[in-house]
C-alpha cells in the first residue's frame, strides 16, 4: 500500500497554496495548545514547588487517629514518642530531612491589643536542612546559637501587633489538658510566605517552647523533604511499608493530598487548556471542511475513473480520510516545530511577569517543552483532519461512476 | 462472450422516461474489433456503460462471460471490471499525479499482484504502446497522442477479456488517431483481447471488423448480420 | 393650677399603670447580686456535660462600684490566673507572663460562665430595660424586660428578664449575642439572706446550642469589705 501512500501525499500537495493555508491553521492550532499548556505546566511547577517549599515538604506522617476526627483538646490526636518514627524515616533512601511540627491556634498580646495567631512551632536545623526557610523581611530566621524563646512573626501579625524583631510578645494557648498557659517570647524576625492570609497569622517558634506552652512532648506531625518531587510516590509506598507496625499507628499524606489548592489549580488550568483545545478542534474543521470538499469536487472525473476501473468504494473512502490525516500529521510536524520554537525564544526573552492573585513578588515567564502536550496536541490534531475528511470522502466512495465520468 | 438480450435504459423524467437504450439484442465473440455508432444521443455511450458494468439497465439481461449482470451487487460489479474489462477514455482520464508508468500499473495494484510482476507487466504493457522511454513522466508532460496510449496501456494491462473505449480518437489529431487505431488493431489481434469502441470517427469505422450502428436507442444495423445478408443473398443468385 | 395639674397627675398615674418601671426593677435586679457598693464575694463554678460534673472552679470576686473588678482564680490548675475589668476593658493576667491579654465579657471564664456574668453584674448601667408584659412562668406572674446593651462593654447585645412581679426577684433569662441568636439561659435558683440582705446564691447557666450543657455558679461567701484602689491598676506590679 506503499503507492496509496504515495499517491494520497502527492493529492495533498496539487493545490500547493490550498494545502499551505489549511497546514498554517492547523500548525497554528498545535502551536497555540503546545505554548498554553507549556506555559500552564511551568505554572504548577513553581506552584508544586513553592507549596513543597513553604512548608507542606513531600511527605506528612499523622498519628492515625488524626484524620478520624477532630481535636477537642490540642494534640489530643498528635503523635507521641515520634523520635523512632522519625530515625526510620531519616533512614529511608532519598529523604533529606524530618523535621516535628507542632501546629495549634492561641492568642498573642502586646500588652495593649490581643490577636490570634496560627502557631507553627519547628526544629530550625531540621527545616533549613530542608531550605523549608521563608524569606525574612526584617531581623533573622531562628539561628543555631538563638534561645528556645525566639519566635518568628508573619508580616501581616507584625503589623497587627505593632512589633519589630527586638520587641517582645505574650502568647496564649490552651494546654493539651484544657488550662490556659501563657509564656512571654522575643521576635528575632518578621517574614513572608507571599500569601497574604498566612503572612496575617503566621507565628513560628522553636519546639521546645510550643512543648513548654501547650503542656504536652507531642508532635502535630512530622514533616518529610525528599530530594526530587517526582520520587514522591516510590518513598512514599517504601515508608508505608517501613511504619506499617508502628505504635501508635501513623498515616502518611503527600503533598498533593495536602495541598488541595494545587489540585484545584491543576483540575482548573487542565479545564482551561481542554476548552482550547475544543475551540481548536472547531476552528480547524470549520477552516478544512469547506477546502477539502472543494478538493473532492474537484476530482470526481478522477474518481469515476477509479471506480470505473474497479477501485473499491471503500479504498475510495480511505484514501480521502488518508489525505486529510496526513495533512494534520504535516500539520502537527509544523505545529510542533513552531511551538517549540517559540518557546525557546520566549524563555530566551526572560519575561518578568506580575505577582499571581495571593502572592506579593513576580516571576520569569517561562514555558515547558511538555512531551505528553506534544503528543496529544498532535493526536486531536490528526484525528480532527481525519474526522473533516469523512463527509468529502464518504460523498466520494458514493459517486455514480456514469454521472462522475460526465463531470467536468 | 459479451450477450444482450432485450436490453433496454430508461431515465425517469418528470412523468415520462427518456429511453437511452430500447430492446437492444446483441452478442460479441471473443476477440472481435467492433465499432459502435451513430449520431450523439443515439445510445452508444450507453450501451458502453451498460456492457462495462458502470450502469444498470432497467429491463433485459447482460451476460459477460456467462455471468448475469444484473445479479451482481455493487461490490461483485466492481470485482468484475477489474479483472475482466479495461476502459479507454475521451478525454484520457490519467491520474495527473501518478507518473504514466503509475497510471498503468494500477489496475494491477487493484488486484493486488506482486511487486515484481507488476513491474514486468507494466513495462511490458508500456513497451507494447511504444512508451517505453516515456515511462516516468507524469501526464501533464505528454501529449495528447501519448497520454491516449498510456491509457490503452493501462486498460490492457491486466490481460482483460474486454477493452471499452469510448471515443477514444475524439481529442486527437489525425496522425495521432491512426496510430491509435492501428494500436488498438493490433493489440486485438495479439493479445485476443475484444474491443468495442463507440464512435462516429470515419477513420476508426473503416478499420472494425464490425459496425453496430444505433438510431434513437436501437440497433439500425450490424454489419455482422449485413454480412450473412449478403452471403446469403449471393448464394441464391 | 390645680385643674390643669390635674390631668397631667392623672395622665402620669395612668402611665405608670401601664407598667412597671423597668430601671427601678433593674436596680431592685442587681442589688440581688450586689449586696454593697465595695465587696468580696467567693464563687464556685462547676460545669456539667451530658449530666457529669468537671471540676470545681473557685474563684475571689472583688468588686468595686460598678465599673472595677478584679477577680482571683483559686483552683490549683489556674492559681496565679486572674481577671481585671476597668470600665468598658477586660484583661486576664497569666502567671510567668509580664503583658496581660485583652479579652472580651462575653469570652468564656468557664463551661457556660462567660467572663461578664462573673465580673459584670450591674445590668442597670449595661442595659436599656423596657418593660414588654407579664406573663406567668410556671405558675408565677412574672414581667418580662427586654434589655438592649446600651455601653461597648456590656456583656451580651440583649437579654429577655423575667422577674417576679411581686419582688423583683429573677426568675429565667435569656441572653442573645449580635446577630439576634440565642446563645444561652439561665435559671436563678435559690437566695440567701447575709446580714439582713437577700443575696442570690445559687444561678445555672444553660448552653442553647448544646443541650445537656450548663455551668452552676454559688456564690458562697459574700464579705462587705473596703477595696483601694490600688487593686484595681492595669499594671500588675502595682496591685499588691
Amino acid at each position: 500500500m506503499k503507492t496509496f501512500l504515495s499517491l494520497a501525499f502527492r493529492n495533498i500537495f496539487r493545490s500547493r497554496r490550498r494545502t499551505l493555508m489549511m497546514l498554517l491553521v492547523v500548525a497554528g492550532g498545535v502551536s497555540a495548545l503546545l505554548l498554553a499548556g507549556g506555559y500552564f505546566s511551568y505554572m504548577f511547577w513553581g506552584f508544586r514547588e513553592t507549596t513543597i517549599r513553604n512548608g507542606v515538604g513531600h511527605l506528612q506522617i499523622f498519628n492515625a487517629r488524626a484524620f478520624d476526627r477532630d481535636e477537642t483538646r490540642v494534640l489530643e490526636n498528635g503523635l507521641a514518642g515520634y523520635e523512632s518514627v522519625r530515625s526510620i524515616a531519616r533512614s529511608t533512601p532519598h529523604v533529606t530531612g524530618v523535621a516535628p511540627r507542632i501546629e495549634f491556634f492561641g492568642m498573642v498580646s502586646n500588652g495593649q491589643k490581643s490577636g490570634t495567631y496560627m502557631g507553627t512551632a519547628v526544629v530550625p536545623a531540621e527545616e533549613r536542612k530542608m531550605h523549608f526557610v521563608p524569606q525574612v523581611l526584617a531581623g533573622r530566621w531562628f539561628s543555631p546559637e538563638g534561645g528556645e524563646n525566639e519566635v518568628i512573626v508573619g508580616a501581616g501579625l507584625a503589623r497587627s501587633m505593632n512589633v519589630k524583631p527586638g520587641g517582645g510578645l505574650t502568647l496564649l494557648a490552651v494546654t493539651a489538658d484544657g488550662a490556659l498557659n501563657g509564656i512571654d517570647v522575643d521576635v528575632v524576625g518578621v517574614i513572608t510566605t507571599h500569601f497574604k492570609e498566612l503572612d496575617d497569622r503566621l507565628l513560628q517558634m522553636t519546639l521546645p517552647a510550643a512543648q513548654r506552652l501547650l503542656q504536652t512532648d507531642r508532635v502535630t506531625k512530622l514533616v518529610v523533604g525528599l530530594d526530587n518531587t517526582d520520587r514522591t510516590q516510590a518513598v512514599r509506598a517504601v515508608l508505608a511499608s517501613r511504619l506499617a507496625g508502628s505504635q501508635p499507628r501513623v498515616i502518611l499524606k503527600d503533598w498533593q493530598e495536602l495541598s488541595p489548592m494545587y489540585r484545584q489549580i491543576v483540575l482548573m488550568f487542565g479545564g482551561i487548556l481542554t476548552f482550547m483545545a475544543i475551540i481548536i478542534f472547531f476552528m480547524v474543521v470549520m477552516s478544512s471542511s469547506n477546502t477539502m470538499m472543494m478538493a473532492m469536487f474537484e476530482r470526481t472525473r478522477e474518481v469515476g475513473t477509479m471506480l470505473a476501473l474497479g477501485t473499491p468504494r471503500a479504498w475510495v473512502l480511505a484514501l480521502f480520510v488518508l489525505e486529510g490525516a496526513l495533512t494534520g500529521v504535516l500539520g502537527a510536524a509544523a505545529g510542533l516545530l513552531a511551538g517549540n520554537g517559540i518557546a525557546a525564544l520566549l524563555n530566551r526573552a526572560q519575561i518578568q511577569l506580575p505577582p499571581p492573585p495571593g502572592n506579593s513578588t513576580g516571576f520569569p515567564l517561562r514555558i515547558f517543552h511538555v512531551p505528553e502536550y506534544m503528543i496529544l496536541a498532535s493526536i486531536l490534531v490528526v484525528l480532527t483532519l481525519a474526522a473533516a475528511s469523512i463527509p468529502p470522502a464518504w460523498r466520494a466512495s458514493r459517486l455514480k461512476v456514469v454521472e462522475a465520468l460526465a463531470h467536468i | 462472450m459479451v450477450s444482450l438480450e432485450n436490453v433496454s435504459r430508461r431515465f425517469p423524467m418528470d412523468h415520462q422516461f427518456v429511453s437511452a437504450l430500447e430492446d437492444v439484442t446483441l452478442s460479441l465473440d471473443a476477440g472481435e474489433f467492433v465499432a459502435a455508432a451513430g449520431p450523439s444521443g443515439s445510445g452508444k455511450s450507453t450501451l458502453l456503460n451498460l456492457i462495462g458494468c458502470i450502469d444498470q439497465p432497467t429491463s433485459g439481461s447482460i451476460r459477460i462471460d456467462g455471468v448475469e449482470t444484473r445479479r451482481l451487487g455493487s461490490a461483485k460489479l466492481s470485482e468484475l471490471r477489474r479483472r475482466k474489462i479495461g476502459f479507454v477514455f475521451q478525454s484520457f482520464n490519467l491520474i495527473p499525479v501518478f507518473t504514466a508508468f503509475e497510471n498503468v500499473e494500477y489496475p494491477l495494484l487493484l488486484q493486488r499482484v506482486a511487486a515484481r510482476e507488476r513491474r514486468a507487466r507494466t513495462l511490458e504493457a508500456l513497451e507494447s504502446v511504444g512508451l517505453g522511454p516515456r515511462a516516468a513522466h507524469r501526464p501533464d508532460l505528454l501529449s495528447g497522442g501519448e497520454r491516449q496510449r498510456v491509457a490503452v496501456a493501462r486498460a490492457i494491462v491486466h490481460r482483460p477479456a474486454l477493452v471499452l473505449a469510448d471515443e477514444p480518437t475524439a481529442n486527437l489529431d489525425t496522425t495521432n488517431a491512426t496510430q491509435l487505431i492501428d494500436l488498438m488493431r493490433s493489440l486485438n489481434r495479439q493479445l485476443g483481447v475484444t474491443f468495442l469502441f463507440a464512435t462516429h470517427d470515419p477513420r476508426l469505422l473503416g478499420r472494425a471488423d464490425r459496425v453496430i450502428r444505433l438510431c434513437d436507442g436501437r440497433i439500425a444495423t450490424d454489419s455482422a448480420k449485413e454480412t450473412d445478408h449478403e452471403d446469403l443473398s449471393f448464394a441464391r443468385i | 393650677m390645680l385643674r390643669i395639674a390635674f390631668p397631667i397627675i392623672l395622665m402620669a398615674a395612668a402611665a405608670s399603670a401601664a407598667g412597671p418601671d423597668p430601671n427601678a426593677l433593674l436596680r431592685e435586679f442587681d442589688s440581688l447580686r450586689n449586696g454593697w457598693d465595695s465587696y468580696v464575694v467567693r464563687v464556685s463554678i462547676r460545669n456539667y456535660e451530658e449530666g457529669k460534673q468537671n471540676e470545681e472552679h473557685l474563684y475571689e470576686v472583688y468588686q468595686k462600684g460598678a465599673e472595677k473588678t478584679y477577680v482571683e482564680f483559686l483552683s490549683p490548675r489556674e492559681k496565679g490566673e486572674s481577671l481585671l475589668m476597668l470600665g468598658d476593658d477586660m484583661w486576664i493576667y497569666l502567671p510567668d507572663t509580664s503583658r496581660p491579654i485583652r479579652i472580651t465579657p462575653l469570652e468564656r471564664l468557664t463551661g457556660n460562665t462567660s467572663n461578664g456574668d462573673v465580673a459584670r453584674t450591674h445590668y442597670a448601667i449595661d442595659y436599656d430595660g423596657v418593660f414588654v408584659r407579664t406573663e406567668a412562668v410556671d405558675g408565677v406572674n412574672c414581667h418580662l424586660l427586654d434589655l438592649t446593651a446600651r455601653r461597648k462593654g456590656s456583656t451580651y447585645r440583649s437579654i429577655h428578664l423575667w422577674l417576679r412581679a411581686s419582688d423583683a426577684r429573677p426568675v429565667k433569662a435569656d441572653f442573645f449575642v449580635a446577630s439576634g441568636k440565642q446563645l444561652k439561659s439561665a435559671t436563678y435558683d435559690r437566695y440567701q439572706e447575709v446580714n439582713g440582705q437577700t443575696l442570690l446564691r445559687r444561678m445555672t447557666i444553660y448552653d442553647n446550642v448544646r443541650k445537656g450543657s450548663r455551668s452552676v455558679i454559688e456564690y458562697l461567701q459574700f464579705t462587705q469589705r473596703s477595696l483601694p484602689d490600688r487593686m484595681f491598676h492595669q499594671g500588675r506590679s502595682e496591685r499588691f
